[in-house]
């Protein structure tokens, strides 16, 4: 399989994949071999941008709580693919401070709103680190709202 | 929790351990509130020990330890839960005086200080050194006073770990609007300024605490006139009510400041009380407040559904800190009593609004 990439995963820190301890605070990694079947295999169908659009939808229902603005608005979401035969949604998503403990939270509540989306079986959210986030990523409505110019 | 087994609730372990950190805290934060009282002469004396305790059960205890867990939960490694039990074990420990009391305290800001470092090198940017520095000026106020040095001599630094934390998340939020770049640059210069005054001042008579006074007073200027709460106030609901609480907090500590720049603060005194409490209760409890609706169900999965109701004990917060203010100022000792007591009922009543909508939402 192509590349197990250098990227940490958020919830326990590991590196690459396999399972992590068992701990008192922090629970085990998600399965990530689903997720890595559907970035490489990216099915193209007429249901899929409809299934896309869908998925996109869910998560703009998910907020930022100190902004009061989505996740989408504020550009936080970095990548969705979808798989519609086989009902699968897998997110990429970023936060703009790694200091900030909502990550976790924002994840578990866009991955909720995913699995209510019809059509969808599996749903998987994923924070990452890279790229960066930086202002220019907001939409242009939420510019708007936060007083940016042009 | 109950009759019902967690797993049946669908709680996991990791939450519940999480929840149980919590409740020491809470138990904490009552512990050093009656301490606090007992200083102000409202509550029978426990003895030196236990009023002396007040400063630190707070400071680490409580605050420094719920910080501690909001960043080990961003960076989710179990490592960095050390930092909040550590606060946690050292206050129970330095209640019940034990010796190796305030080095475990002193240890949760050491650890404290690792985690921001792991933050650091996920995300190198302006305000995650701002906030490391923050941390590194905790621990040598925290190992200092562990090792004996007089409270009053590392209050500047512990003042100025609030100070900067706050201020190095506040600063990541103005991305968010657009900032001049000077303002942007100006709160870089003074955090490094606020930092190593705080360090460098031997003592509260010292002239760098005059500089960190000028400093600290700056810093909340910036937050006064560029903080996104400025824009997030005329909105609605929740982030409104957070916003009110993020700039209320930031005028006292523009007090604090100015008072320590162009006053001479003796410690013990009305305008050590003052300078003091103007940061820990009118700047952190109130961030405290704001933020506790959007970070204790992000931490323990404790969700506080927003209700107007939250404004009263943040109102009564400010207004007891204005009568204990005053109370000092004008050396009114029973004004100030009853602006500390003030304080005290506005934390009981936002216990009781936060249990109040939950137990109404479960009906």
């Amino acid at each position: 399989m192509r590349g197990h990439a250098q990227r940490t995963n958020v919830v326990t820190g590991e590196r690459g994949w396999g399972p992590a301890q068992a701990s008192p605070f922090m629970r085990r990694p998600r399965n990530p071999c689903v997720a890595r079947l559907l970035l490489q295999v990216a099915f193209m169908s007429e249901a899929q941008p409809d299934l896309e659009a869908r998925a996109l939808e869910a998560l703009g229902s998910v907020s930022d709580p100190e902004v009061g603005m989505s996740i989408v608005e504020l550009g936080l979401v970095v990548g969705v693919a979808v798989d519609p035969s086989l009902g699968l949604v897998e997110a990429k998503l970023t936060m703009t401070s790694a200091a900030c403990p909502l990550g976790d939270q924002i994840a578990r509540q866009a991955e909720e709103r995913l699995r209510a989306v019809s059509g969808v079986r599996e749903a998987r959210v994923e924070l990452v680190w890279d790229p960066p986030w930086r202002p220019d990523r907001m939409s242009a409505a939420a510019r708007k709202a936060l007083g940016w110019g042009r | 929790m109950g009759q019902v087994s967690p797993a049946a609730r669908g709680l996991e372990p990791d939450i519940l351990a999480r929840r149980g950190l919590l409740l020491v805290v809470g138990a904490t934060a009552v512990t050093g509130v009656l301490a606090g009282l007992s200083r102000a002469g409202v509550v029978a004396a426990w003895g030196p020990r236990y009023g002396a305790a007040h400063g630190p059960l707070f400071v680490l205890g409580v605050f420094g330890t719920l910080i501690a867990l909001e960043r080990a939960v961003a960076l989710g490694r179990t490592w960095a839960f050390l930092a909040p039990v550590a606060g946690a074990s050292g206050s129970v420990a330095t209640l019940a005086g034990l010796a190796f009391g305030p080095w475990a305290l002193a240890l949760s800001a050491v650890a404290l200080g690792a985690v921001n470092i792991a933050i650091v090198l996920r995300q190198p940017a302006a305000f995650t050194f701002i906030m490391l520095a923050g941390s590194m000026v905790l621990c040598v106020g925290s190992l200092t006073w562990a090792m004996g040095r007089p409270l009053p001599d590392v209050v500047l630094a512990w003042m100025s770990f609030f100070a900067l934390t706050i201020a190095a998340e506040r600063l990541e939020l103005s991305r968010l609007a657009p900032t001049p770049r000077w303002a942007s640059r100006a709160v870089v210069g003074i955090s490094v300024i606020v930092a190593l005054a705080a360090a460098a001042a031997r003592s509260l008579e010292d002239p760098w605490s005059r500089l960190f006074g000028a400093a600290l007073a700056a810093l909340a200027a910036w937050q006064l006139s560029f903080d996104l709460a400025r824009r997030t106030v005329r909105g609605v609901g929740l982030p409104r009510y957070t916003a009110a609480g993020v700039l209320g907090g930031a005028a006292w500590m523009l007090a604090s400041g100015a008072t320590l720049a162009f006053t001479t603060v003796p410690p013990g005194g009305a305008s050590y009380d003052l300078v003091l409490h103007a940061v820990f209760v009118g700047y952190v409890l109130s961030m405290v407040f704001a933020h506790a609706p959007i970070i204790l169900p992000a931490v323990a999965r404790i969700e506080i559904p927003f209700t107007r109701a939250l404004y009263a004990p943040l109102l009564l917060l400010h207004l007891s800190l204005l009568a204990r203010v005053t109370g000092d100022l004008a050396g009114h000792p029973t004004l100030r009593r009853v602006g500390s007591i003030g304080n005290v009922l506005a934390l009981a009543t936002f216990v009781a609004v936060v249990v109040g909508v939950k137990v109404a939402k479960r009906r």
